[in-house]
This record gives C-alpha cells, structure tokens and sequence, in this order.
C-alpha cells in the first residue's frame, strides 16, 4: 500500500519535472527542431555596427525571418561583416534592398531592417545585400545636434 | 590559560590540515565505493523510488511555494524599474533569464541543502548512532551499497528536475503578476522571452543545476556517513550539511557562471 | 591451523590503537567452538572494539584475527562480507531497521541473501521469532516495541541464517529482571539447540558467569585473566579478584591516569 502511493508520488515527480523541461526548452526559449536545416547565408557591409550582436534578429516589414550569427571586420575594406541566416522561404529579396540596423525603441535592443528593393535579381545562398545604412549612434546624432545650435546661435548674433 | 607557544600552534594548525585532507580523502573514499561496482542487495530499483520519494517528492512543497513567490516578485520589482523607460514588456525577458540561468539553479540547491540535505545527513547519522549501519555489515549487505548510494542517485535526479519545476513555476507566477495584474501585453512578454532566452541559458541552468545536485547530495550522505555517532555530533553534522552545502553551492555558481557566461 | 580445531575464533597477537590511546597490546584471545564464552571488563576496557575486531569492522594495528581458516585483516571488502554471513551480532541497542516492521527486519537477511520463495521465508521467519517469543509482534514497527522485546526481535534476525558464530554486545545492559532472565535463558538455549559458538560481551558479572562455559577478563590493554567461571573464583590474581568483588579502588585504579594532583593544585599560576 504504502510502497503504492510512493511509487504513484514518484512517478508525478519525474513526469513534472520532464514536462517543466520541455516546457523551459519549447515555451521559454522559443526552440523549433531543425531552425538550422531551412536558412541560407548572407552577407551586409556596414560602416559602423554598433551596437549589433550576433543572434539579432533579421526583419522584413516588421516580421523576423532571420538571425544574426556572426559579426567580424572585413580586413580589406575596413568595414564590419554581418553574417545572417535567413528562412529559406523568404528567397526573394531583391539585390538592391537595404538593410539598415535600426533600435527597438529608444534605448532597446538593434536589429536589421530589410526593405524591398525593385531589382528583378534576388539575393543567393552566400550572397551579398550592398545597400547598406549603419547603426544610429546616438553621441554622433547628439554632437550634431550641438553644432548645429551652436552655428544657429552665432549666425543669430549677426 | 595554559600558555601556547608557537611551535604548539603550528601543529595544531597541520593537525587542523590533516584532519581536513583526511575528511577529503575518506569522502572520495565513499563516492567511489558507492557508486562504483554492483549493487549489493539486488534491489536497486525499489530502494531508488524510496529515496526519490523522500528527497524529491517530499521537496516538491517548498520548491513550488518558494518558485512562485520568487518569481512574482521579480515580476513585480522589474516592472516597477522598466515601466520607467517605457519597456515594461522586457519583464518577461527579465523574469525568464534570472530564474534560467540564476535564482532557479542556486536557490532550489539552497533549498534543497535545507529540506533534503539535513534530512539525510540526520537520517544516515542516526542509522549509525543505533548501530543499523553496523548491522548491515554484519548481515553481510554494504551499507555504501544499500544506505548510500540509493540517497546519492536520489539526490542527483531530483535537484535537476526540482529546479526546472521551480523556474516553470516562477516563469508562470512572474507572468500571473506581469500580465493579469500590471496589464503588461500577453503577447510581448512571451515573444521578447522567447526572443532573448536562448536553448543554451536552459541547458546551462540544467548544467548548473547538476553540479549542484552532485555536490549537496554528496556532501549531505558523507556528514551522516562521517558524523560522531552521537545525538550531538548529528547536530553538528546536520548544521555543517547546510553550511557547507550552501556555501559549496554559491561559490560554484560564481564559478560556472564565469565560465558559460563569463567571456560574452 | 585446520577448520575444525576447537577454536572457532583466534585472535594472535592482536595490538590496537584509538588514535594515541593503546586499547589492546599484543592480546591473544581464542574462543571454544560451541561454546559460550563470555568476555568481561570494566566499562571503556575495549569490550565492544573486540567484538568489532572479530567481525573485521575494525581493523588491528597488529597482529592476527583467524575465523574459518581465514585471516580477517588480509581480506578484501567483498570477501569480508561473505564471511560475516557465518556471524550474527546483536547490537547493543539492538539496531533493527526502523523503517521496516518485525516481519521484514527478521526477513531482511533472507531476502538479501537467499532467492527463498516468498512462503518459506515466511515460515522461516515465523520459527526465528517463535523462539524468541515474539510471534505474535509481527507487525509491529520497532518503535512501539520495548528494548528487551528490540533485542529478541534483533536476536531472531541475527539467527534468520543460522550463523556458526553469534555474539552479543552487553545484552543485559538497562534491562529489567525478567526481560534480563529471558535473554540468558534464550542465549544458553540458542547456543545448545543450534550448536551455535556465542561471545557474550558484558560487565553484567552474575549473569555473563551464570551462562559461560569459558570466561575472560580484559581491562588495562590485556587479558587480566582467562578460565571457567569457577577457576576464576578461586583466582589470586588480585586484577581478577577487584573486578569480581567489585571494589572501587586496587590494581584497576579508581583515578583516571592524570600528573600528580598536588602539582596540578599548586604547580601552576
């Protein structure tokens, strides 16, 4: 009897715990079997990244459909190499679209941003997106801001 | 006071020493010689529901109260500071890697040393003060084999499984807090979770959580297998398990946490 | 040395140490097969450490401990467990399993050893406590049984597969006259009616002398003396005599070794 219910409370336990697993892996951690099989590779020069970090995501009209899983410096040209993955069912992205590393919200995490080109050409598995808009840095925009208040200020006083 | 001299404090110092490499010694002793080799008695499998029921079962309460207490109150402190910068969503990003990666991890092992750690040293401390060990040798079963190591295999399924059950739990009581109370969007919460938790923060908290298992169980079973055979060395035992369990703990969670997470 | 000498236990020269204190300096020991022998001395004289140095759960700093043509001390772990399947101890306090019942600690040597089936473990069972008396206790826990009634359930479990060898632990140690009689008679019985060899440890002097055949007095790291019940009586040697009558001071002092008391008063500031 008693070794009975042991058994049954036993029994609860590890199909509680397995199923929290599962839980943690599917639910929280957002895992899909097999993401790697169905992206292809491509490439975007940028003159700053940053800001940018690998697994960033790739978006198109708002809508994740990729990643971003590697960044390095191109040692020829000085510029900064994002290596993305992108679902295999979006194989139409034009040659001449932009992708730009645009902020979620104001202080939020960067992302890349594509936006359509018209080229008739699509982007292949290893291509290249050339258009390219670098990161928004803030203290650029800042330092900008007071140059320009500062010029304002001295034409004013002419 | 008797007069110390310096030479005399030395040696208490190595004898101090000593004792503490012997302690090492004799625990690896009854690591190996539990787990090593066949079981004795035959009947591994009944002996192993036994023990997972009183270590795993029996800490089911406190590890779901405490998970979901812990994780509303993440909840419920993270949004108070994101709300300020208008990101209120990220709390279940927030909620999600501090139980993932820390608090699930560290406190389900802090908790466990408390509830199933003290409970087996007291329990095995005792088996030796009425001589039940002794007589299991005597009618010719080990009881590293029969006592020991069933408590060691318990020990190291449930924790694991107990901390994934309290990081569920948190998760779920941080979005009730998140969600049906501060009306923080469904949606949001679970897409910026699933977003920036990643496969890896999952299984390195599972990892983390094993190390722990490991280390509490086995320092749990070897003060009572270790302890005065008296009701006070017990005692002494039962508080050195959590004493020493908790700080074994928190000191190899700076540790891996330096490895996994140390060089992003 | 041949199995069937009449020694079933020979301890040889047998030196060991707890930490700095010596409790045995070269001691030989040799117990009588079928035999009761009783071994006596003073509280903290070392009794129950030669029980377990018998049993290989301690081992000597030196010297032999022969049972069965096998030198204990010599063995591995896995051997010595199969020898201690020929011995039976009963524990001081008795040691049962608390988490099992009186059944299933009387049945734990059985079904750990043996692929007995389930019936005639039962009746095996049934007859050990039968002879302890305690048949009707079956499905007590030991926590509702009293510490005379502890011992005769432990008793039958030490006897569950019939052992060459049986020794008890100060078993008349805080028990009342009656429970106290019963376990002399059980050990005298069990001794005949199974041609068992018993090492009864005690300080009980009366009782241990009522039931012995051969009796041998320890204290002071040695062997005071050695005889049966009757030689001992008429014994001159004045250690034997202190303990048998009993009187507080003598060649087994009444102080525990210390420096002289005057210079532990006076000698320091």
């Amino acid at each position: 009897m008693q070794t009975r219910t042991q058994e049954i409370g036993v029994g609860l336990f590890l199909l509680a715990g397995l199923l929290a697993l599962l839980l943690l892996a599917l639910r929280v951690s957002g895992l899909t079997i097999g993401e790697q099989k169905d992206t292809y590779k491509s490439y975007a020069y940028f003159d700053n990244i940053a800001g940018l970090t690998v697994r960033a995501k790739v978006t198109m009209s708002g809508v994740t459909i990729g990643r971003v899983t590697a960044i390095d410096l191109d040692r020829d040209s000085y510029r900064g190499r994002v290596t993305m993955q992108i679902d295999r069912q979006v194989d139409n992205i034009p040659v001449d679209s932009t992708a730009s590393i645009l902020t979620a919200g104001l202080l939020g995490e960067k992302y890349i941003g594509i936006s359509v080109g018209g080229d008739e050409e699509v982007v292949k598995d290893g291509g290249t997106i050339r258009d390219t808009q670098s990161s928004l840095v803030l203290e650029d925009l800042i330092g900008k801001f007071l140059l320009n208040t500062v010029n304002k200020d001295s034409s004013d006083d002419k | 006071m008797r007069h110390v001299s310096l030479l005399e404090r030395i040696r208490l110092l190595g004898r101090a020493g000593l004792d503490v490499l012997a302690a090492a010694g004799r625990s690896v002793l009854l690591l190996l010689q539990s787990l090593l080799g066949r079981s004795g008695a035959g009947r591994g499998g009944q002996l192993l529901v036994k023990q997972l029921y009183s270590v795993g079962v029996l800490s089911l309460p406190i590890i779901l109260v405490s998970g979901l207490f812990i994780g509303m109150v993440i909840a419920l402190q993270g949004y108070n500071i994101l709300v300020t910068y208008g990101s209120e969503q990220a709390v279940g990003q927030m909620v999600a890697l501090t139980l993932l990666r820390e608090l699930g991890p560290v406190v389900s092992a802090l908790l466990f040393a408390g509830r199933a750690g003290s409970a087996l040293t007291a329990e095995i401390g005792n088996m030796k003060s009425t001589e039940q060990l002794s007589s299991l040798e005597m009618i010719g079963v080990d009881p590293l084999k029969y006592i020991v190591a069933p408590r060691l295999w318990a020990g190291f399924i449930s924790l694991p499984l107990l901390s994934a059950i309290f990081s569920v739990v948190g998760i779920w009581g941080g979005a009730m807090v998140a969600v049906d109370w501060l009306g923080v969007y469904d949606g949001s919460f679970w897409s910026t979770m699933q977003n920036s938790v990643q496969m890896a923060d999952v299984i390195n908290g599972m990892i983390k959580s094993l190390v722990f298992a490991f280390v509490v169980t086995w320092i749990a079973v070897f003060q009572g297998y270790d302890c005065d055979a008296t009701s006070e060395g017990i005692s002494r035992a039962t508080t050195r398990t959590v004493v020493y369990a908790s700080l074994a703990v928190l000191g190899l969670d700076f540790l891996l946490t330096a490895l996994m997470f140390g060089d992003i | 040395m041949n199995t069937d000498s009449e020694y079933a236990v020979e301890l040889k020269g047998i030196t060991f140490k707890r930490g700095e204190r010596t409790i045995y300096e070269n001691v030989d020991i040799r117990i009588p097969r079928g035999k009761v022998t009783g071994i006596m001395g003073p509280s903290g004289s070392g009794k129950t450490t030669l029980l377990r140095l018998i049993a290989a759960q301690l081992r000597p700093e030196k010297g032999e401990v022969w049972v069965n043509n096998l030198n204990l001390p010599t063995l591995s772990r896995s051997d010595l467990f199969n020898v201690r399947k020929q011995m039976g101890v009963l524990f001081q306090s008795g040691a049962l399993f608390t988490d099992l019942d009186v059944f299933e600690n009387v049945a734990f040597p059985l079904r750990v050893h043996t692929k007995l089936p389930e019936e005639m473990i039962r009746d095996i069972v049934l007859m050990k406590l039968q002879a302890v008396g305690l048949r009707g206790a079956i499905e007590l826990m030991p926590d509702e049984l009293s510490g005379g009634m502890k011992r005769r359930v432990a008793l039958a479990r030490a006897i569950a597969l019939d052992p060459q060898i049986l020794m008890y632990d100060e078993p008349f140690v805080g028990q009342d006259p009656i429970a106290m009689g019963v376990l002399v008679r059980l050990i005298r019985l069990l001794n005949n009616a199974l041609g068992l060899t018993s090492i009864v440890v005690s300080h009980d002097l009366a009782e241990t002398a009522s039931i012995a055949d051969y009796l041998y007095i320890v204290g002071d790291t040695q062997v005071l003396g050695q005889g049966t019940p009757a030689e001992l009586k008429e014994s001159s040697d004045p250690r034997v005599l202190q303990f048998i009558k009993g009187t507080p001071d003598g060649p087994v002092p009444f102080h525990f070794a210390a420096p002289s008391y005057s210079e532990d008063l006076l000698g320091r500031r």
